[in-house]
Protein backbone atom coordinates (compact mmCIF):
# COMPACT_ATOMS: atom_id res chain seq x y z
CA UNK A 1 0.00 0.00 0.00
CA UNK A 2 1.37 3.24 -1.04
CA UNK A 3 1.67 5.91 1.80
CA UNK A 4 0.47 9.81 0.64
CA UNK A 5 3.30 12.15 0.87
CA UNK A 6 3.29 15.78 2.51
CA UNK A 7 3.10 18.02 -0.79
CA UNK A 8 5.79 21.34 -0.68
CA UNK A 9 3.13 23.40 0.09
CA UNK A 10 1.49 21.54 3.14
CA UNK A 11 5.10 21.54 4.50
CA UNK A 12 5.70 25.34 3.83
CA UNK A 13 1.77 25.46 5.72
CA UNK A 14 3.60 23.76 8.41
CA UNK A 15 6.67 25.30 9.00
CA UNK A 16 4.98 29.28 8.70
CA UNK A 17 2.56 27.82 10.88
CA UNK A 18 4.98 26.14 13.55
CA UNK A 19 7.14 29.23 13.32
CA UNK A 20 4.46 31.44 14.04
CA UNK A 21 3.11 29.30 16.73
CA UNK A 22 6.47 29.17 18.49
CA UNK A 23 7.44 32.95 17.79
CA UNK A 24 4.09 33.67 19.56
CA UNK A 25 5.48 31.73 22.57
CA UNK A 26 8.75 33.40 22.95
CA UNK A 27 7.31 36.72 22.85
CA UNK A 28 4.58 35.21 25.54
CA UNK A 29 7.65 33.44 27.94
CA UNK A 30 9.52 36.73 27.73
CA UNK A 31 6.32 38.55 28.64
CA UNK A 32 6.09 36.13 32.02
CA UNK A 33 9.47 36.42 32.70
CA UNK A 34 9.39 40.27 32.99
CA UNK A 35 6.05 40.47 34.29
CA UNK A 36 7.67 38.16 37.30
CA UNK A 37 10.70 40.60 37.38
CA UNK A 38 8.24 43.10 38.10
CA UNK A 39 6.41 41.73 41.12
CA UNK A 40 9.70 40.49 42.37
CA UNK A 41 11.47 43.95 42.21
CA UNK A 42 7.95 45.63 43.53
CA UNK A 43 8.40 42.50 46.81
CA UNK A 44 11.81 44.09 47.24
CA UNK A 45 11.51 47.34 47.47
CA UNK A 46 7.75 47.17 49.53
CA UNK A 47 9.99 44.83 52.15
CA UNK A 48 13.05 47.02 52.45
CA UNK A 49 10.69 50.04 53.11
CA UNK A 50 8.52 47.95 55.36
CA UNK A 51 11.69 46.39 57.42
CA UNK A 52 13.51 49.97 57.48
CA UNK A 53 10.94 51.73 58.79
CA UNK A 54 10.39 49.14 61.36
CA UNK A 55 13.69 49.10 62.64
CA UNK A 56 13.79 53.43 62.50
CA UNK A 57 10.17 53.11 65.10
CA UNK A 58 11.43 50.03 67.34
CA UNK A 59 15.19 51.97 68.38
CA UNK A 60 13.28 55.31 68.42
CA UNK A 61 10.91 54.23 70.61
CA UNK A 62 13.78 52.59 72.94
CA UNK A 63 15.63 55.75 72.34
CA UNK A 64 16.14 58.54 75.23
CA UNK A 65 16.83 61.52 73.37
CA UNK A 66 16.96 62.81 70.00
CA UNK A 67 19.91 64.73 69.41
CA UNK A 68 19.52 65.17 65.09
CA UNK A 69 16.84 66.43 64.46
CA UNK A 70 16.69 69.09 66.93
CA UNK A 71 13.41 69.65 68.86
CA UNK A 72 10.61 72.01 67.81
CA UNK A 73 10.62 71.46 64.38
CA UNK A 74 14.25 70.57 63.29
CA UNK A 75 14.32 68.56 60.32
CA UNK A 76 17.68 66.54 59.03
CA UNK A 77 18.58 63.73 56.54
CA UNK A 78 19.87 62.06 59.18
CA UNK A 79 18.33 60.81 63.07
CA UNK A 80 20.61 60.83 65.57
CA UNK A 81 19.33 58.97 68.81
CA UNK A 82 20.94 58.74 72.52
CA UNK A 83 20.21 55.56 73.84
CA UNK A 84 19.57 54.29 77.83
CA UNK A 85 22.86 53.22 78.31
CA UNK A 86 23.87 56.86 76.69
CA UNK A 87 25.50 55.23 73.52
CA UNK A 88 24.68 56.91 70.05
CA UNK A 89 22.97 55.12 67.05
CA UNK A 90 23.13 57.43 63.74
CA UNK A 91 20.44 56.42 60.41
CA UNK A 92 21.23 58.06 57.59
CA UNK A 93 21.56 57.56 53.83
CA UNK A 94 25.26 56.40 52.17
CA UNK A 95 25.15 56.07 48.62
CA UNK A 96 21.44 54.90 48.63
CA UNK A 97 21.62 52.71 51.36
CA UNK A 98 19.82 53.34 54.60
CA UNK A 99 22.93 52.27 57.57
CA UNK A 100 22.81 52.57 60.80
CA UNK A 101 26.03 53.33 63.07
CA UNK A 102 26.10 52.37 67.22
CA UNK A 103 28.81 54.33 69.21
CA UNK A 104 32.28 53.86 67.15
CA UNK A 105 31.35 50.58 65.24
CA UNK A 106 31.20 50.39 61.53
CA UNK A 107 27.79 51.32 60.08
CA UNK A 108 25.72 48.42 59.00
CA UNK A 109 23.42 48.12 55.98
CA UNK A 110 19.30 48.26 56.66
CA UNK A 111 18.50 47.77 52.81
CA UNK A 112 19.74 45.87 50.45
CA UNK A 113 22.11 46.86 47.11
CA UNK A 114 19.33 45.49 44.80
CA UNK A 115 17.18 49.36 46.14
CA UNK A 116 18.57 52.57 46.49
CA UNK A 117 17.16 55.10 49.75
CA UNK A 118 16.34 58.45 47.76
CA UNK A 119 14.65 60.21 50.08
CA UNK A 120 15.09 59.97 54.24
CA UNK A 121 13.27 62.77 56.04
CA UNK A 122 13.24 63.21 60.07
CA UNK A 123 11.66 66.01 61.92
CA UNK A 124 11.33 66.56 65.59
CA UNK A 125 7.70 67.71 66.18
CA UNK A 126 7.72 68.08 69.94
CA UNK A 127 9.32 71.07 71.94
CA UNK A 128 9.22 69.22 75.49
CA UNK A 129 8.23 72.72 77.30
CA UNK A 130 5.15 73.38 75.37
CA UNK A 131 4.23 69.56 74.72
CA UNK A 132 4.47 69.03 78.72
CA UNK A 133 1.08 68.97 80.71
CA UNK A 134 2.29 71.39 83.10
CA UNK A 135 4.93 73.54 83.50
CA UNK A 136 8.45 72.31 84.36
CA UNK A 137 8.68 72.62 88.67
CA UNK A 138 7.82 71.77 91.60
CA UNK A 139 3.97 71.15 91.53
CA UNK A 140 1.58 69.51 94.70
CA UNK A 141 0.01 66.31 94.08
CA UNK A 142 -3.51 67.06 94.06
CA UNK A 143 -5.25 63.69 94.19
CA UNK A 144 -2.62 61.41 96.47
CA UNK A 145 -1.88 59.05 93.67
CA UNK A 146 0.52 56.21 95.63
CA UNK A 147 3.76 55.55 94.56
CA UNK A 148 3.49 52.02 95.59
CA UNK A 149 2.73 51.95 98.89
CA UNK A 150 3.79 55.53 99.56
CA UNK A 151 2.01 58.64 98.24
CA UNK A 152 3.13 61.34 96.55
CA UNK A 153 3.22 65.07 99.09
CA UNK A 154 4.79 66.78 95.93
CA UNK A 155 6.55 66.22 92.61
CA UNK A 156 9.28 67.65 90.50
CA UNK A 157 8.29 67.66 87.25
CA UNK A 158 10.51 68.27 84.09
CA UNK A 159 11.23 67.16 80.39
CA UNK A 160 13.57 64.38 81.39
CA UNK A 161 12.47 62.73 84.48
CA UNK A 162 10.02 63.22 87.33
CA UNK A 163 10.72 63.02 91.37
CA UNK A 164 8.34 62.77 94.09
CA UNK A 165 8.49 63.37 97.45
CA UNK A 166 6.49 60.60 99.18
CA UNK A 167 5.17 59.87 102.47
CA UNK A 168 3.72 56.64 104.07
CA UNK A 169 1.32 54.86 104.82
CA UNK A 170 -0.77 57.98 103.82
CA UNK A 171 0.22 61.85 103.86
CA UNK A 172 -0.86 64.25 106.39
CA UNK A 173 -1.38 66.98 104.03
CA UNK A 174 -0.20 67.46 100.36
CA UNK A 175 2.33 70.27 98.68
CA UNK A 176 4.32 72.02 100.24
CA UNK A 177 2.75 72.10 104.24
CA UNK A 178 3.02 67.73 103.52
CA UNK A 179 6.55 68.16 102.57
CA UNK A 180 7.45 70.39 105.45
CA UNK A 181 5.86 68.31 108.14
CA UNK A 182 7.33 65.20 107.17
CA UNK A 183 10.73 66.92 106.86
CA UNK A 184 10.02 68.02 110.48
CA UNK A 185 9.23 64.89 111.39
CA UNK A 186 11.84 62.73 109.56
CA UNK A 187 9.25 61.23 107.51
CA UNK A 188 9.44 60.39 104.30
CA UNK A 189 11.43 59.59 100.34
CA UNK A 190 12.27 60.97 97.29
CA UNK A 191 10.74 58.62 94.67
CA UNK A 192 9.40 58.66 91.39
CA UNK A 193 6.46 59.80 90.06
CA UNK A 194 3.47 57.59 88.60
CA UNK A 195 2.12 59.78 86.26
CA UNK A 196 0.87 59.40 82.75
CA UNK A 197 2.84 62.65 81.07
CA UNK A 198 3.33 63.49 77.51
CA UNK A 199 6.45 62.47 75.23
CA UNK A 200 9.52 63.75 75.37
CA UNK A 201 10.34 63.64 71.61
CA UNK A 202 8.13 62.74 68.32
CA UNK A 203 9.51 62.26 65.18
CA UNK A 204 8.01 62.12 61.86
CA UNK A 205 9.71 60.09 59.20
CA UNK A 206 9.27 59.45 55.83
CA UNK A 207 11.55 57.61 53.65
CA UNK A 208 11.24 56.35 49.93
CA UNK A 209 12.90 53.57 48.48
CA UNK A 210 13.18 52.38 44.49
CA UNK A 211 14.69 50.16 41.95
CA UNK A 212 16.63 50.45 38.64
CA UNK A 213 13.96 50.10 36.21
CA UNK A 214 12.21 47.00 35.06
CA UNK A 215 11.87 46.97 31.22
CA UNK A 216 8.74 45.04 29.86
CA UNK A 217 7.77 45.05 26.15
CA UNK A 218 5.69 48.10 25.76
CA UNK A 219 5.96 48.91 29.27
CA UNK A 220 9.21 50.49 31.24
CA UNK A 221 8.11 50.25 35.16
CA UNK A 222 9.81 52.22 37.83
CA UNK A 223 8.93 50.98 41.09
CA UNK A 224 8.99 53.19 44.08
CA UNK A 225 7.54 53.37 47.93
CA UNK A 226 7.11 56.11 50.09
CA UNK A 227 6.35 55.48 53.68
CA UNK A 228 5.70 57.64 56.60
CA UNK A 229 6.27 56.89 60.26
CA UNK A 230 5.49 58.35 63.36
CA UNK A 231 7.49 57.15 66.49
CA UNK A 232 7.50 58.44 70.20
CA UNK A 233 10.65 58.67 72.37
CA UNK A 234 9.04 58.14 76.14
CA UNK A 235 10.08 60.42 79.12
CA UNK A 236 12.22 58.49 81.61
CA UNK A 237 10.57 57.87 84.73
CA UNK B 1 -4.86 19.20 10.54
CA UNK B 2 -7.53 18.79 12.82
CA UNK B 3 -4.81 17.60 15.63
CA UNK B 4 -3.07 21.09 14.78
CA UNK B 5 -5.49 23.07 15.36
CA UNK B 6 -6.11 21.03 18.66
CA UNK B 7 -2.63 21.94 19.89
CA UNK B 8 -3.18 25.25 19.02
CA UNK B 9 -6.06 25.98 20.90
CA UNK B 10 -4.58 24.12 23.77
CA UNK B 11 -1.16 26.30 23.79
CA UNK B 12 -3.53 29.59 23.61
CA UNK B 13 -5.40 28.82 26.25
CA UNK B 14 -2.62 27.19 28.44
CA UNK B 15 -0.87 30.44 27.55
CA UNK B 16 -4.08 32.78 28.20
CA UNK B 17 -4.33 31.24 31.47
CA UNK B 18 -0.42 31.66 32.76
CA UNK B 19 -0.55 35.05 31.42
CA UNK B 20 -3.97 35.64 33.32
CA UNK B 21 -2.28 34.43 36.50
CA UNK B 22 0.38 36.59 36.29
CA UNK B 23 -1.28 39.90 35.05
CA UNK B 24 -3.34 39.35 38.82
CA UNK B 25 -0.19 38.36 40.52
CA UNK B 26 1.46 42.14 39.38
CA UNK B 27 -1.97 43.88 39.89
CA UNK B 28 -2.21 42.50 43.80
CA UNK B 29 1.43 43.56 44.03
CA UNK B 30 0.64 46.99 43.07
CA UNK B 31 -2.11 47.63 45.37
CA UNK B 32 -0.06 45.84 48.05
CA UNK B 33 2.38 48.87 47.79
CA UNK B 34 -0.64 51.26 47.54
CA UNK B 35 -2.16 49.22 50.92
CA UNK B 36 1.13 49.34 52.96
CA UNK B 37 1.56 52.93 51.86
CA UNK B 38 -2.05 53.83 53.44
CA UNK B 39 -1.14 51.31 56.47
CA UNK B 40 1.73 53.78 57.31
CA UNK B 41 -0.04 56.69 56.37
CA UNK B 42 -3.40 55.65 59.09
CA UNK B 43 -0.27 54.77 61.54
CA UNK B 44 0.89 58.32 61.48
CA UNK B 45 -2.42 59.56 62.21
CA UNK B 46 -2.66 57.39 65.71
CA UNK B 47 0.23 58.49 66.82
CA UNK B 48 -0.48 61.83 65.72
CA UNK B 49 -3.57 61.58 67.82
CA UNK B 50 -1.85 60.37 70.38
CA UNK B 51 0.59 63.32 70.59
CA UNK B 52 -2.20 65.63 70.57
CA UNK B 53 -4.23 64.14 73.03
CA UNK B 54 -0.59 63.69 75.27
CA UNK B 55 0.02 67.30 74.80
CA UNK B 56 -3.84 68.68 75.91
CA UNK B 57 -6.90 65.94 76.17
CA UNK B 58 -9.23 68.50 74.91
CA UNK B 59 -7.98 68.80 71.95
CA UNK B 60 -9.22 65.53 70.57
CA UNK B 61 -12.13 67.53 69.98
CA UNK B 62 -15.29 65.38 68.61
CA UNK B 63 -15.54 65.28 64.76
CA UNK B 64 -13.69 64.49 61.67
CA UNK B 65 -10.33 66.29 61.20
CA UNK B 66 -7.31 66.42 59.19
CA UNK B 67 -3.57 66.32 59.97
CA UNK B 68 -1.31 68.63 60.26
CA UNK B 69 1.86 70.37 61.33
CA UNK B 70 1.85 73.78 62.99
CA UNK B 71 3.86 76.99 60.76
CA UNK B 72 4.81 78.17 63.88
CA UNK B 73 6.48 77.54 67.22
CA UNK B 74 6.09 74.95 69.30
CA UNK B 75 5.81 72.95 65.93
CA UNK B 76 4.17 69.99 66.39
CA UNK B 77 1.15 67.76 65.08
CA UNK B 78 -2.38 69.42 65.03
CA UNK B 79 -5.58 68.93 63.41
CA UNK B 80 -6.82 71.23 60.40
CA UNK B 81 -9.84 70.63 58.18
CA UNK B 82 -12.06 67.56 58.01
CA UNK B 83 -9.38 65.80 56.14
CA UNK B 84 -5.87 65.46 54.32
CA UNK B 85 -4.69 64.82 51.13
CA UNK B 86 -1.17 63.44 49.96
CA UNK B 87 0.14 61.58 47.43
CA UNK B 88 -3.67 60.35 46.35
CA UNK B 89 -4.47 59.13 49.98
CA UNK B 90 -6.91 61.29 51.75
CA UNK B 91 -6.78 60.63 55.76
CA UNK B 92 -9.83 61.40 57.77
CA UNK B 93 -9.00 61.27 61.78
CA UNK B 94 -12.62 60.48 63.31
CA UNK B 95 -13.00 61.77 67.01
CA UNK B 96 -16.17 60.07 69.29
CA UNK B 97 -17.02 60.19 72.59
CA UNK B 98 -16.70 56.72 74.81
CA UNK B 99 -17.26 58.67 78.20
CA UNK B 100 -16.22 61.46 80.17
CA UNK B 101 -12.78 60.46 80.08
CA UNK B 102 -12.22 58.47 76.72
CA UNK B 103 -12.47 59.09 72.99
CA UNK B 104 -12.34 56.45 69.90
CA UNK B 105 -10.40 58.11 67.48
CA UNK B 106 -10.76 55.84 64.06
CA UNK B 107 -8.33 57.09 60.97
CA UNK B 108 -9.30 56.34 57.33
CA UNK B 109 -6.98 56.44 54.93
CA UNK B 110 -9.11 56.22 51.48
CA UNK B 111 -7.96 55.73 47.81
CA UNK B 112 -8.07 54.78 44.29
CA UNK B 113 -6.34 52.08 42.86
CA UNK B 114 -8.29 52.49 39.58
CA UNK B 115 -10.60 55.35 38.49
CA UNK B 116 -13.74 53.78 39.66
CA UNK B 117 -12.64 52.22 42.55
CA UNK B 118 -12.17 53.20 46.21
CA UNK B 119 -9.91 51.43 48.97
CA UNK B 120 -9.78 51.57 52.29
CA UNK B 121 -8.02 51.29 55.66
CA UNK B 122 -8.67 51.73 58.94
CA UNK B 123 -6.90 51.87 62.43
CA UNK B 124 -8.76 52.43 65.41
CA UNK B 125 -7.60 53.46 69.20
CA UNK B 126 -9.21 54.55 72.35
CA UNK B 127 -7.25 57.46 74.00
CA UNK B 128 -8.08 57.96 77.92
CA UNK B 129 -7.89 61.15 79.96
CA UNK B 130 -5.11 60.31 82.41
CA UNK B 131 -4.90 62.51 85.70
CA UNK B 132 -2.23 64.37 85.81
CA UNK B 133 -0.46 63.52 89.22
Amino acid sequence: MRRRAFTIIEIILYVALLATIVGMLMVFLLNILARESKIMTIMEVNQNARFALEKLDATIRNSKDATTPTDNGGTSNSLSLTMPDSSTIVFQVTNGVLTMKQGAAAAVPLTSASVKVSNLTFTNLVDPTAHARTAPGWVPCNDGQHNGSWYCVICHVSDQKDYCWDHYPAYVSSGWLGLLLDLLLGKGKLGSCLQATAAKSVIRMSITVSAPPTTIPGNNFFSSITLYGSSTIPRQN
Amino acid sequence: MVEILFAIAAMVILISAVSGLTTMIEKMATEMTMEMQAITIAEEGVQASISIGDRAFSALAIGAHGLAISATSPIMYIYSGASDTANGFTRTITISSVDADTVKVDVTVTWHPEPNRTATVQEQILLTDWAFI
